[in-house]
């Protein structure tokens, strides 16, 4: 189900490809051609080697849960409505730290899994979930 | 104590526009507000002033240039401050340069933002692209979620408790309730602060600052000028910035004063030990122990060990900490918070603090810390300020 909520600005184009990625088979994120580094967040050349040869290619979606927090108040009214809702840092195993949502919260020093999906707003983020736990995508 | 990085380089005047929740005022009326009072307190004119550094969200889409025109001043030097609570030390850097250089003779810095709620939400949800596009749409709004993971993290890493963090919030309340400028001054008790409203765990109404109106600004000059003006003065004796330090660490446990403390202490010729306060960034408890820490008052993971053993007090204390309130009972006016710390530093070392002052206080450090961006905070700035010495 979409809400009806937009954000109160306009994301940039890259960050609006999250949503064209969503659901795809394997997890993608831009990575140099020149030195391997993955991109995120998102940039259009390459934050390591400064590189303009950067693509969109299939990245291990594995990596480790650094912490995570559950909100209980939030400034946006849209986003008080489901509070509490939880979101975590994870360190990917590919090399770089993501922002994520978390269905379900995950204690620090797990390992977890990462794919783009689109949220109840309509809006593609990053949602995590911890190995062998069990949960199902888009649960 | 004189200055051999800063000879002859003064810091007087410092003003503080009194902190109000609401207004109906815009950010120039804050800026002029704070013209006015360090050209009244210097007895000077207004066309004394030749420079400005200016650090304000709220007065967007507004420069600093657009300030002189406001005000009606003809300026040879010029720097606006996008920083948020690094901006006080940088004004601060760049002004000591601009004098010592002959750029300028005399230079207002000023910190100042009208950051009622309805701004403070507005300003938090368009912070910066990296904010807009990758933190905001998950429900982070504003910095508190991304400083409950790094508090999450130093817990879990080095054994801090939330017993320890209440170590700081209610030390500094104890001093805001000797200060009239600070917004916040009920007591606080351990149980308050354990009971607190939880906002993004495990940080709770008492971890965060409450964002308010206000001005904080001083004025930079050279010192034959601040003792011909008949002006007490404080001097800058060593000062750094760092920016993205460590960027490569997975989580901030750290932040640039790490990389720059050590040399800092060496252009000063003194150490931690010499300091009779720490004046630091406090948007968030676990953010001033880091800067316990990273400015060498005791090792990295040292800190919650600190607080169980030492008085943050400025009555006594082995480490006064934020000796006015700090953000945490003062109120962050916005970029204003970014100076707050220099200011309460200044009085301090002039002996006019507004609460409690801690007695023969003859050299302190500040520190600053601003803009979180995606996952941590970006820049990271420290200062030692003595007294004048005369």
């Amino acid at each position: 189900m979409v809400l009806s909520y937009d954000l109160p600005f306009q994301q940039s184009k890259l960050a609006l490809k999250l949503k064209d990625i969503a659901d795809h088979e394997v997890f993608l994120l831009p990575v140099c051609q020149n030195c391997h580094a993955v991109q995120y967040p998102l940039r259009e050349r390459c934050g390591t080697c400064l590189s303009e040869n950067v693509e969109w290619q299939a990245v291990d979606c594995g990596g480790k849960m650094m912490a995570s927090t559950s909100v209980h108040v939030s400034f946006e009214s849209h986003f008080n409505k489901r509070t509490p809702y939880h979101i975590g840092l994870v360190r990917l195993d590919a090399g770089a730290t993501l922002l994520v949502y978390l269905p379900n919260k995950v204690a620090p020093g797990k390992t977890v899994t990462v794919k783009a999906e689109v949220d109840d707003f309509g809006t593609g983020i990053l949602v995590a979930r911890e190995c062998g736990s069990g949960e199902m995508a888009n649960d | 104590m004189k200055s051999r990085i800063y000879p002859d380089v003064a810091v007087a005047v410092p003003v503080t526009v009194p902190y109000v929740k609401k207004t109906d005022h815009g950010a120039a009326w804050f800026i002029g507000a704070a013209l006015s009072a360090l050209v009244e307190q210097a007895g000077i004119q207004k066309e004394d002033i030749d420079g400005l550094a200016l650090a304000s969200y709220t007065n967007r889409p507004d420069s600093a240039a657009v300030m002189a025109e406001y005000f009606g001043m003809e300026l040879g030097w010029l720097v606006d401050l996008p920083m948020g609570g690094a901006s006080g030390a940088l004004a601060l850097r760049r002004a000591a340069r601009a004098v010592q250089s002959g750029e300028a003779e005399m230079v207002a810095c000023i910190g100042a933002d009208v950051m009622q709620m309805e701004n403070f939400k507005n300003l938090i949800a368009d912070f910066s692209g990296f904010s807009r596009d990758y933190v905001h749409p998950y429900g982070a709004t504003g910095p508190t979620a991304i400083f409950a993971m790094i508090t999450q993290n130093y817990m879990h890493q080095y054994g801090a408790t939330r017993e320890d963090f209440a170590k700081i919030c209610i030390a500094q309340r104890q001093a805001a309730m000797h200060n009239p400028n600070a917004l916040l001054r009920k007591p606080m008790t351990l149980e308050d602060y354990l009971n607190a409203r939880m906002i993004a765990d495990p940080l709770s109404m008492l971890d965060c600052v409450m964002p308010c109106c206000g001005a904080e600004a001083f004025l930079v000059m050279r010192a034959d000028r601040a003792q011909k003006l008949g002006l007490p003065f404080t001097r800058l004796l060593a000062s750094a910035e760092r920016h993205n330090g460590f960027y490569n660490d997975d989580i901030q446990f750290r932040g640039g004063w790490a990389r720059f403390s050590e040399a800092l202490y060496n252009d000063a010729e003194l150490g931690p030990q010499d300091m009779d306060f720490l004046q630091a960034y406090d948007d968030y408890p676990v953010i001033a122990l880091m800067q316990i820490e990273d400015l060498g008052f005791c090792k990295k993971g040292e800190g919650p060990e600190l607080l169980r053993t030492k008085s943050l007090s400025a009555e006594g204390g082995a480490l006064p900490l934020n000796t006015g309130g700090g953000q945490l009972s003062v109120g962050q006016a916005g970029a204003a918070g970014g100076f707050l710390g220099i200011n309460e530093a200044v009085r301090q070392l002039l002996h006019q603090a507004p609460g409690l002052q801690i007695p023969q206080a003859r050299c302190g450090i500040v520190s600053g810390y601003g803009y979180v961006n995606y996952d941590r905070g970006l820049c990271a700035t420290a200062a030692i300020l003595s007294n004048s010495g005369n």
